[in-house]
């Protein structure tokens, strides 16, 4: 009888858990080209040493979270350094500490012309090169395949890659994606200039899953206090017959 | 309970966005006032369990784990450089740049500030001076008994004086061009510094190596949206109240596990 309680304990564990990812996602609601991130739930089978496998019990297990890949709404800014990818992709990215991927295409231009993120990293071409434009780069041209045009010129490429399975990306903070495989230049990307992807977090679902998730909480800790009663009541029973 | 933690950061964030979106109404009618965006960016994520460790005896691996994020935080709030809308004035000695390109101030430090702000006076040595009183530099000196005091698309300053058949060059102005205008250093009263991000100044004449044109009667406005910033002003707004929704949620559940023991 006591698994019933250990059940019901293993629920409310992975229900905290599912807070804190809604949380999360609540939090970046306004965060550029943040995807959501959801649970999957699975049982978890224990098989009854007794019994074999007639009376298996089933632990609710919270086996992997996936990211939402759709593309969020755009929003329009008219910088020319923004720039959003309306397809699948990434955009490269060099930190100290390797390649890194992004959706957020909030760019700027650095001291000495570098096209870089808001924590100064810069962005790469299709050869892996950062992107330095000239002094004198007055009008900066990003077409819709990501060909950068610079005072009408044809200057470099965006380097947007995409992953055979977008969700083996690990993600880091600061919007950023850690991959262990090497990306595939992207397939026909479709680049906005002057546009930001907003994040694609659907606030109705997230309240939804929010209060569904706090109605089970609530649910599980009466169960608990039943088996309890029932343990209570069993206890008694013994020992009033002793 | 990092749910809590989360929503704070939430809360955080959108009060910033809020504060940002009042700034940018508040200068609505600020002569060529800049918009100012916040950006924010997610926090560290937690391996719960790591994408790619075995799920089995057999090799199999997990195609994904499970990433628990803690939350927002601003990472910068970036100015927009985008040109505003011009308004004629008739004033002979307001200007507006149009284009890129900043003129210099000389600030009572002698640091060098930089404004878009063309809205002139004179002095009363009768030098230029921003509506502080700070030298436009370089000097231009506009004589008493100047009549009428025109400026061309290049900058030059010239006026007519009495007596005098043809008019008088007094002057030209110069602007300042900056690799990254976004990084110049806002220091109130529509100036700016420059620092390390934006680059050393690059200086020229109006029209020249890509620094856009003087339009004498003529000031820049602000190129806040209204309809934008009300936008954004709802969004921060919703956001803020679904964080705070978060933070009940989670007491509503903390609660109920309290009450069942």
């Amino acid at each position: 009888m006591d698994n019933g309680i250990y059940v019901a304990l293993g629920r409310q564990i992975t229900l905290f858990r599912e807070m804190d990812m809604t949380a999360n996602n609540i939090a970046n609601t306004n965060t550029t080209g943040y995807n959501a991130e959801h649970i999957h739930f699975n049982t978890f089978l224990n098989h009854d040493k007794n019994q074999g496998v007639r009376n298996p019990l089933e632990f609710a297990n919270d086996i992997r979270g996936y990211r939402d890949t759709e593309v969020g709404p755009l929003t329009i800014t008219g910088n020319d350094l923004d720039v959003a990818i309306k397809s699948e992709g990434y955009f490269t990215i060099e930190t100290p500490a390797g390649l890194r991927y992004t959706r957020a295409g909030h760019f700027e231009r650095d001291n000495n012309g570098t096209m870089v993120t808001q924590e100064g990293y810069p962005v790469l071409d299709t050869s892996g090169k950062p992107i330095v434009f000239p002094d004198t780069a007055t009008n900066i041209q990003i077409g819709s395949i990501g060909n950068i045009k610079v005072n009408g010129e044809d200057f470099t490429n965006l380097g947007i890659v995409q992953f055979d399975n977008p969700q083996l990306l690990q993600r880091l903070d600061n919007k950023l994606y850690k991959s262990e495989v090497t990306g595939n230049p992207a397939v026909d990307p479709v680049i906005a200039q002057g546009t930001l992807e907003s994040s694609n977090v659907q606030s109705v679902t997230e309240l939804t899953n929010m209060i569904s998730i706090s109605r089970s909480v609530t649910e599980t800790a009466k169960f608990v206090e039943v088996m309890y009663d029932l343990q209570r009541k069993a206890s008694n029973t013994f020992a009033q017959q002793q | 309970m990092r749910s809590l933690n989360i929503a704070a950061t939430g809360m955080q964030a959108q009060q910033l966005y809020v504060d940002i979106t009042s700034q940018n109404l508040a200068n609505i009618n600020t002569t060529a006032y800049k918009l100012q965006r916040p950006e924010f960016s997610d926090l560290l994520y937690q391996n719960q369990r790591a994408p790619g460790s075995n799920s089995s005896d057999n090799g199999t691996v997990l195609p994904t784990g499970i990433q628990l994020g803690l939350g927002v935080r601003t990472t910068s709030i970036s100015r927009n450089t985008t040109q505003g809308t011009l308004t004629g004035t008739s004033g002979p000695i307001d200007v507006a740049v149009q284009g890129r390109g900043y003129i210099q101030v000389t600030l009572p430090s002698g640091q060098i500030g930089y404004t878009r702000d063309g809205s002139f006076q004179i002095g009363p040595d009768g030098s230029l001076v921003t509506n502080d009183g700070f030298l436009v530099t370089p000097t231009i000196t506009i004589p008493q008994n100047a009549t009428s005091i025109s400026i061309n698309q290049s900058g030059e300053v010239s006026a007519t004086i009495p007596n005098q058949p043809a008019a008088q060059v007094l002057g030209q102005m110069q602007t300042s061009n900056f690799i990254n205008e976004a990084g110049l250093q806002a220091i109130g009263n529509n100036l700016f510094t420059e620092t390390t991000a934006s680059g050393a100044a690059i200086v020229g004449s109006p029209g020249q190596d890509g620094l856009g044109t003087i339009l004498q009667g003529f000031l820049e406005n602000s190129n806040v949206n209204p309809v934008t910033e009300l936008t954004n002003l709802i969004k921060a707004q919703r956001v803020y109240e679904m964080n705070s929704k978060v933070v009940t949620k989670t007491d509503e559940m903390l609660q109920s596990l309290n009450q069942s023991v």
